[in-house]
């Protein structure tokens, strides 16, 4: 009888372990969330992110990208987007590093963020195909746009004085120049000629400008490599101090002019919050691979 | 043994059949992840890649004209304002306009030279952009030198009349395009002639200014040392009648009302023959605001209270006895309303047709608020500060609780905008819903105009004000649908409508990018700049 209770005691000691392992699995194995258009997070960002927050909502909600597009805004200086996270504008943005301004706000308000670093871009220079010039120092860079060097020929060129054209003052660009080239005060006062209003204007002017080998401008490299690739026919990247712009030089940061951007949520996100899962989804190798299908270059 | 046995596998099987499930998990406990099972999904390629061809395979800031562009729309490449204080800078003005086709080919680039377009039509159908952009200032010019130039560009973009510095156009109408010419280097003055080609008609010396060419005839003036000198010329530029001291333009029906320099003012025909009996202190032409209706109304001598009014052929239509104080409206072709308010500021609405009164208001207790407008009045109660809008015939339109002031009014009396009287907000009114239908915080100040077919859409302006210099230091621009009764864009940099063949488009620029909406809201065209 003895052997019998015993015997009983093991069988049922092993089920009931059996099922506790069971439930204890249970309770930690994530769920699969399911985005719909109801809990979707409300995405902003900068405009040059844009793609990718289009394929990032497509793919999620499995809507095609004109539907897509006209769920999130993608507007606004980065300042702005910032701003507009910490006011509960938007739950998640896609947006360049933020500035001073952006970050006097966020301590302003008490808030923290949570950012990761998904993928860089970068400052480029363009000329003519037909300038003989492939590289530039930055040194010569910032001689150039001093003023200071006015002529091809000083570096290595043929004798024709350079047209240094500029972008208006608060567009993304010059933006970009001004922190990662920093002139400051020293930058030239460019003639209004010389000083385009848009993005696409600096592209087809130094493509097409009359002297076109005298022609030099700069831009985002998302931009020309993607949206304005023609652009290319006609005009030629220019090296910096021997790298060449390319989406290998710019992941490694050996090339001299990246700025990076990030995915940014508030800190205090559930783990539960829709946010939360998509900033996880989108700094996943799944995210990832979408970043680098869009031709984004992935950190 | 085996009992046992059996006893234990009956235990093993009950056991094993318990649902450890049973208990219901909590489903915030677990963490939630998002994957994608397998591949990720072809989506295709960005949808707004910019959309836009291009006419001109290079950059082109200047306008060329062309006849092959069909119409031509214009676009804001970009758009930023801001001011001064008359000696610091806190901002700079900066805006930047190109064309593109109906179909979205840009055939000017925007240049921060384009400064501004606007689009007009005349009264015999002719639509005319009016184009003004920098050019370089001149190193011996003088300083009151204006380094612009004003294009007169038809629709079409089929040809383009450049204005330089110091040149302006004075009346466009009846196949003629009127320009004055002022010369900063001498001080003279001229005026040239166009036609709707853009070809120049004639050149007269020594005339300050034209007015609008009809019926075969212009008005000019020409300021001297003793006064003014007008006549009128043909189209090749001889003086056909006149002297006059100033004269008006010829309506359609060939009569114009001219000053004398023996005093007096009177109506005429083409041929200068006097077609009143009296001469009157002045006659001005009204004008409806919402449709085609012109009267002469003609003003006593010696500001006796009388007012003759007579039709555009010069017939005499009656007598306006009114108070010291008469504002005329013409509400419906064929119909005159006034409101005559006497020295205590009474008012007294009366229609023209049968002198019958329609409305009387006592100043103490609802005065009479002119809005401007030609079928919508309105006056407020002291006692409650409740604004009643009421039309030409005595009929109250709306009646506005919260009320500061008046914007405007679409057709038919159907949509009002206005302050509430906190005035940091617009509302927009449903007349015939009876109820505000959307409010948008302004912040220091704002405006809402109609724009469009039925004046279906409304684009409101927000401005931000530095009250220590009282200037605008920031703006913000909208558009709202009332048909759809929605919001359709917002915190943008300008919002520009044109109607060009009868179809509404709308340019709409924000900080990064710059498009061009049809009447059905479809893309023409769609440019990205940058944040």
């Amino acid at each position: 009888m003895k052997k019998i209770l015993i015997l009983m005691a093991f069988i049922m000691l092993v089920c009931i372990c059996g099922c506790t392992e069971k439930a204890s699995d249970e309770t930690t194995q994530p769920q699969q969330f399911d985005f719909t258009l109801d809990n979707y997070p409300k995405m902003g960002g900068s405009l040059a992110n844009l793609p990718l927050g289009e394929a990032v909502t497509a793919t999620v909600l499995g809507i095609d990208r004109e539907k897509a597009a006209s769920m999130i805004t993608f507007e606004g200086s980065t300042t702005d987007n910032y701003e507009a996270l910490v006011d509960g504008t938007f739950d998640i943005i896609l947006a360049y590093e933020m500035g001073d301004d952006a970050k006097a706000y966020c301590k302003e308000k008490g808030v923290e963020l949570e950012m990761t670093a998904i993928g860089a871009d970068a400052l480029v220079f363009i000329c003519s195909l037909e300038n003989e010039v492939k590289n530039l120092t930055q040194t010569q860079i910032e001689e150039i746009y001093k003023g200071n060097i006015t002529n091809w020929s000083e570096v290595g060129g043929t004798d024709h004085d350079i047209i240094p054209y500029q972008r208006n003052k608060d567009s993304g660009s010059q933006t970009l120049f001004d922190k990662l080239v920093n002139l400051g005060d020293e930058l030239m006062e460019a003639p209004n000629d010389i000083k385009i209003g848009s993005m696409i204007g600096l592209l087809t002017a130094v493509a097409d400008y009359e002297n076109s080998a005298d022609a030099l401008g700069y831009t985002v490299y998302y931009y020309l490599t993607n949206m304005e690739d023609d652009k290319l026919d006609t005009s030629k990247l220019l090296s910096v101090d021997g790298i060449a712009p390319t989406n290998e030089s710019i992941a490694s940061g050996e090339y001299p002019y990246v700025n990076d951007f990030y995915v940014v949520i508030r800190k205090d996100a559930a783990a539960d919050s829709p946010e939360r899962i998509l900033y996880n989804w989108i700094i996943s190798e799944q995210g990832k691979e979408l970043a680098r299908r869009e031709n984004y270059v992935v950190k | 043994m085996k009992r046992i046995i059996i006893t234990a596998m009956v235990l093993m099987l009950v056991l094993a059949s318990c649902d450890c499930k049973s208990e219901p998990q909590k489903v915030t406990d677990a963490p939630y992840i998002f994957t994608i099972g397998g591949e990720l999904p072809e989506i295709g390629e960005f949808s707004g890649k910019q959309k836009q061809q291009r006419f001109y395979d290079v950059y082109t800031p200047d306008f060329i004209p062309s006849d092959e562009y069909g119409a031509i729309i214009p676009y804001i490449g970009s758009y930023k304002t801001y001011f001064t204080d008359g000696e610091n800078p806190i901002g700079e003005e900066y805006a930047a306009y190109g064309f593109c086709t109906l179909d979205g080919r840009i055939v000017m680039d925007a240049s921060n030279i384009n400064h501004f377009i606007s689009y007009r039509e005349t009264d015999d159908g002719f639509g005319y952009y009016t184009l003004s952009r920098s050019i370089a200032q001149r190193e011996d010019a003088p300083d009151e030198y204006y380094a612009e130039e004003t294009l007169i560009i038809p629709g079409s973009g089929e040809w383009c009349l450049t204005l330089g510095p110091n040149s302006w156009a004075t009346a466009l109408g009846g196949g003629v395009i009127s320009v004055s010419v002022y010369s900063v280097e001498d001080g003279s003055e001229k005026c040239e002639l166009y036609n709707y080609s853009g070809e120049k008609i004639c050149e007269i010396e020594g005339v300050s200014g034209l007015g609008l060419y009809s019926q075969g005839l212009i008005g000019t003036t020409t300021w001297t040392e003793s006064g003014s000198v007008s006549y009128y010329i043909d189209i090749d530029g001889n003086e056909v009648l006149g002297p006059y001291e100033s004269v008006g333009d010829f309506t359609e029906h060939g009569v114009a009302c001219v000053t004398d320099h023996s005093g007096g003012s009177y109506l005429i025909d083409t041929n200068g023959n006097r077609l009143t009996d009296k001469n009157y202190q002045h006659i001005n032409l009204n004008k409806s605001w919402s449709n085609n209706t012109k009267v002469f109304i003609a003003r006593y001598l010696n500001r006796e209270k009388e007012r003759d009014v007579y039709d555009t052929r010069g017939n005499y239509l009656g007598s306006i006895d009114g108070a010291d104080s008469v504002s005329i409206y013409l509400p419906r072709e064929d119909e005159i309303v006034y409101c005559c308010t006497d020295t205590l500021n009474n008012s007294t609405w009366k229609r023209f047709s049968d002198n019958t009164e329609f409305k009387s208001l006592d100043f103490d207790v609802s005065p009479n608020e002119t809005i401007g407008c030609d079928n919508l009045f309105l006056y407020k109660e002291k006692s409650s500060e409740k604004a009643i809008f009421f039309d030409s015939y005595g009929e109250t339109v709306a009646v506005i609780e919260d009320y500061g002031s008046f914007m405007e009014v679409s057709q038919d009396n159907r949509f009002i905008t206005y302050n509430p009287s906190d005035r940091e907000s617009i509302c927009i009114y449903d007349t015939v819903a009876n109820e505000v239908i959307y409010t948008v915080q302004t912040g220091d100040s704002g405006y809402a105009s109609f724009f469009g077919k039925d004046d279906r859409y409304v684009i409101i302006y927000m401005y931000s004000i530095d009250y220590s210099t009282h200037l605008a230091t920031g703006h913000k621009v909208c558009l709202y649908d009332t048909t759809a009764k929605k919001m359709l864009f917002e915190n943008c940099e300008q919002i520009m409508h044109y109607n060009f063949d009868g179809e509404d488009y709308f340019s709409v620029c924000t900080q990064n990018t710059s498009a061009v909406y049809d009447s059905d809201m479809n893309i023409v065209l769609r440019l990205y700049n940058e944040e």
